[in-house]
């Protein structure tokens, strides 16, 4: 009997908890819709918590905050939707028209190096498994083939080769984008930071960067982040005038 | 002897011209006489024929002579329902002297490309009227008539104005149509009157050829040429008539027939509430959102801005805007492209392109660029100006990161974001590809199917045989173990089957195969045939004939010969093994 009812609690549980967060959507979306973009952005941060992954609502928060006049935040939220969804043609629209409003941008070498790792950026992390199994799975039936003996060997070892070339790419691929994936990427989401020296604003002012700026951490002392720019540029920041992508 | 030579000259119709031909595009000259006087005035004729674009000729090759007048024209020739344009250029040319001339060829510039005539012989004598025969042009197929102002009633040019009256600046259309009773017509070519100071720009013509009633006979009504008119003068403009030289069919004359002359009266644009911008732009027109080059501002850095007029008349009358509100700003006028089209009428976009540096940093309104034009339907000015603009623009000093890379591509004001998704669940949320069953199903299957093909491989290379080999190669070290396992385990009830066990299994690895089943005879034959000595082969029978017996034997005391037979087990299978 008493299981019976903690079931129903449970599901009763579940099915407000879902009900609510639909109810609270809607409202958010109305709030964007009637311009209360500060309303909205409340909404859809609570909703985050629940759901931190939700492409869609990332993509949603960083639409608001681009209303709010907060370029760095939105560039932020959209890197996060788009880490998951890199082909994502609203996110990738979006992200543009952000990164329009940026004021300085560093410059970045145009060598074949940084077109591969644009590509590679296409690229999700998931999608790279699954390329990398279904490839390997391809090279695995190639050769279960050639012991079968069953097909014409010539024609299976051609296609041995190009499977195996294709693994290894995949092998690569996979990789490029692991790395890619662990590196600690930032915005810059003050108007104008200083970038100093050192951990300290006692040290030298190198140069400042402004709000929208993405950026990667190379290192963190206390509550300073040493970044690195695009163009090789790198210096101390304070921790909190970045956002984590 | 030159006398002689004038005289012949005079019997001929002297032909002086050559053409020069050069894609497509042919350039001869001609004089209307080779001989005069030198109170006579002679005809200098440049005939361009398949230039796309209007021809110029330095008359510095006509130094000796006295160039009194100079004139462009331009005939069309319709064959087939296609137009093909002659330029002729004319110059009515008076002798400074007596003599004999030469005059040089004419150089003409055609399509950028420099063309140029045979040189034309001409001689002067003094005194009196020399006799003249006129010279045809050699580019002349057909012969000059008399002006037919008799022609056909049957066939006839009607020339019409799309209005009467209009202000300075307005388009006005010309159409010159052809009206003929016989639906055949072979060879067509027509020449427009000279509008004087009114811009004539061509439009497409209507290609149909169709049957309409007029003056109460059935025609063959065909348009052969359309024209916007840009009046910029205010009075009464006569417009002179069209001619046409026509060929119905090989058994008809050509005819030469001409349009009715026009009027048109020409208003001024009015005078009261006219802006001082005023270009004397006339027609309706609007002006699109500006585009800049990029939403980030840096003092001292220019930044490119596209401002497109767009509407319908004469929009190259407007060559720049206005700019207000510059003081914070410098601002260059960069560029100015067209899109216009001449289909019914002149209509499209004018781009301007003005560059901005703003002279200081902060929070400013960009420059405001306007112009103003007069509306004929509504009688009234216009004044267009573009949407101030705020920017913040960053101190020069600031943004030392910059670089050219910043604000690539064109960035539209009027560009929004794409909008938000719209009821979506919040369960579908991103997962890492290790939260994925799937994923986790696809790395079994695929560690499954790689051990196999590997395995497979080993084996038909005879690795795994060597491996088994490897695994089994000391049988006898296996059964000393396992024996030495039951030594300390004979109270168990099982312990006779496992000795048993663990003694063909023995024999069954020494004579690689089971021997489970087997009888003892066979047994014997086979550990003989091993190499097994025959006392061994007796022990052995013995040792599993006890084993027999105290498995069977109700009264056995298992218990106090279980060790003994241990032992003995052991050393049989050193005994046997050393045989092997």
């Amino acid at each position: 009997m008493i299981k019976k009812y903690l079931s129903l609690v449970v599901l009763m549980m579940v099915f407000s908890s879902t009900v609510f967060g639909s109810l609270m959507l809607n409202q958010a979306e109305q709030f964007y819709k009637d311009k209360k973009y500060d309303k909205a952005l409340i909404t859809y941060q609570h909703l985050l918590e629940s759901s931190p992954k939700s492409v869609s609502l990332l993509y949603n928060i960083g639409n608001t905050y681009f209303k709010l006049n907060k370029v760095g935040y939105s560039i932020g939220y959209y890197r996060r939707a788009l880490k998951w969804e890199p082909l994502n043609k609203d996110i990738r629209y979006n992200l543009t028209l952000a990164r329009k409003g940026v004021v300085d941008s560093a410059s970045v070498p145009n060598s074949i190096y940084q077109k591969v790792m644009g590509w590679v950026a296409l690229i999700s992390l998931n999608m790279s498994y699954y390329i990398l199994m279904l490839s390997l799975f391809f090279v695995l039936l190639v050769f279960w083939c050639l012991q079968k003996k069953k097909f014409s060997r010539e024609i299976l070892m051609n296609v041995a080769v190009v499977s195996v070339v294709t693994c290894a790419m995949a092998f690569v691929l996979f990789f490029l984008t692991m790395n890619r994936y662990s590196q600690d990427y930032v915005v810059v989401i003050e108007k104008k930071a200083s970038v100093y020296s050192g951990p300290s604003d006692v040290m030298a002012l190198l140069f400042y960067v402004h709000e929208g700026h993405e950026c990667k951490i190379v290192n963190t002392s206390g509550r300073w982040s040493e970044i690195e720019l695009l163009n090789g540029f790198k210096g101390w920041i304070p921790t909190e005038s970045l956002f984590s992508i | 002897m030159i006398g002689k030579l004038k005289c012949l000259c005079v019997g001929f119709l002297l032909l002086v011209a050559s053409t020069t031909a050069v894609h497509g595009v042919s350039v001869s000259a001609s004089v209307d006489r080779s001989s005069l006087t030198v109170n006579d005035t002679f005809e200098y004729k440049v005939v361009v024929q398949g230039a796309s674009k209007s021809i110029s000729i330095d008359p510095e090759f006509l130094r000796e002579f006295h160039v009194i007048r100079q004139s462009t024209s331009q005939s069309y020739r319709m064959v087939n329902g296609t137009v093909s344009a002659s330029h002729i250029k004319s110059f009515a040319l008076r002798p400074r002297k007596v003599g004999e001339f030469t005059i040089p060829g004419a150089k003409v510039i055609v399509d950028q490309q420099t063309l140029q005539t045979e040189p034309i012989a001409v001689s002067v004598v003094e005194g009196s009227i020399a006799p003249s025969t006129p010279a045809a042009s050699t580019q002349s197929s057909v012969e000059v008539k008399p002006q037919s102002s008799q022609a056909s009633p049957d066939i006839f040019l009607l020339a019409q104005l799309s209005k009467n009256t209009a202000y300075v600046g307005e388009e006005v259309q010309y159409k010159l149509f052809l009206y003929r009773r016989v639906s055949r017509l072979n060879d067509l070519s027509y020449s427009l009157p000279d509008f004087g100071s009114v811009l004539s720009e061509s439009l497409q013509r209507d290609t149909q050829t169709y049957r309409k009633s007029y003056g109460g006979k059935a025609y063959y009504v065909q348009e052969i040429d359309r024209r916007a008119l840009f009046p910029y003068e205010s009075g009464q403009l006569s417009i002179a008539s069209s001619e046409a030289e026509i060929t119905l069919g090989f058994y008809f004359n050509s005819q030469r027939i001409r349009s009715n002359t026009l009027e048109l009266t020409i208003l001024p644009v009015p005078e009261d509430s006219k802006p001082t911008d005023f270009s004397g732009l006339v027609g309706t027109y609007t002006l699109e959102k500006p585009v800049l080059e990029s939403q980030a501002f840096v003092q001292g850095k220019p930044v490119a801005i596209k401002i497109t007029v767009k509407g319908m008349g004469n929009l190259k009358q407007l060559s720049e805007l206005t700019v207000k509100g510059d003081d914070d700003f410098k601002v260059y006028k960069s560029s100015v492209t067209d899109q216009i089209t001449y289909i019914d009428q002149v209509q499209g976009e004018r781009h301007f392109e003005y560059i901005i540096v703003p002279k200081k940093s902060g929070m400013m309104s960009l420059p405001q660029f306007m112009f103003s034009s007069f509306s004929p339907e509504t009688k009234t000015y216009h004044v267009f100006r573009t949407q101030p603009i705020d920017v913040d623009i960053i101190a020069s000093g600031e943004a030392v990161i910059n670089d050219e890379k910043a604000g690539v591509g064109l960035s539209v004001l009027n560009e929004d974001l794409h909008y938000i998704v719209e009821s979506f669940s919040l369960k579908q949320e991103a997962r890492h590809f290790s939260e994925h069953v799937f994923a986790w199903v696809l790395g079994v299957l695929n560690g499954t199917f790689f051990l196999y093909v590997f395995g497979v491989f080993l084996d038909q290379k005879g690795y795994l045989q060597h491996v088994k080999q490897l695994i089994q190669r000391n049988p006898k070290q296996r059964a000393l173990k396992s024996l030495n396992l039951l030594k300390g385990d004979v109270s168990s009830e099982s312990f006779l089957s496992e000795l048993q066990g663990v003694m063909y299994e023995f024999l069954g690895s020494v004579l690689k195969r089971s021997v489970q089943g087997v009888t003892q005879q066979e047994l014997a034959t086979k550990l003989s045939q091993s190499g097994v000595s025959e006392s061994n082969i007796k022990d052995v029978k013995v040792f599993f004939d006890r084993c027999s017996f105290l498995a069977y034997s109700p009264k056995a005391d298992v218990h106090s010969t279980s060790k003994e037979l241990v032992e003995e087990a052991i050393l049989l299978v050193k005994k046997v093994k050393k045989d092997v």
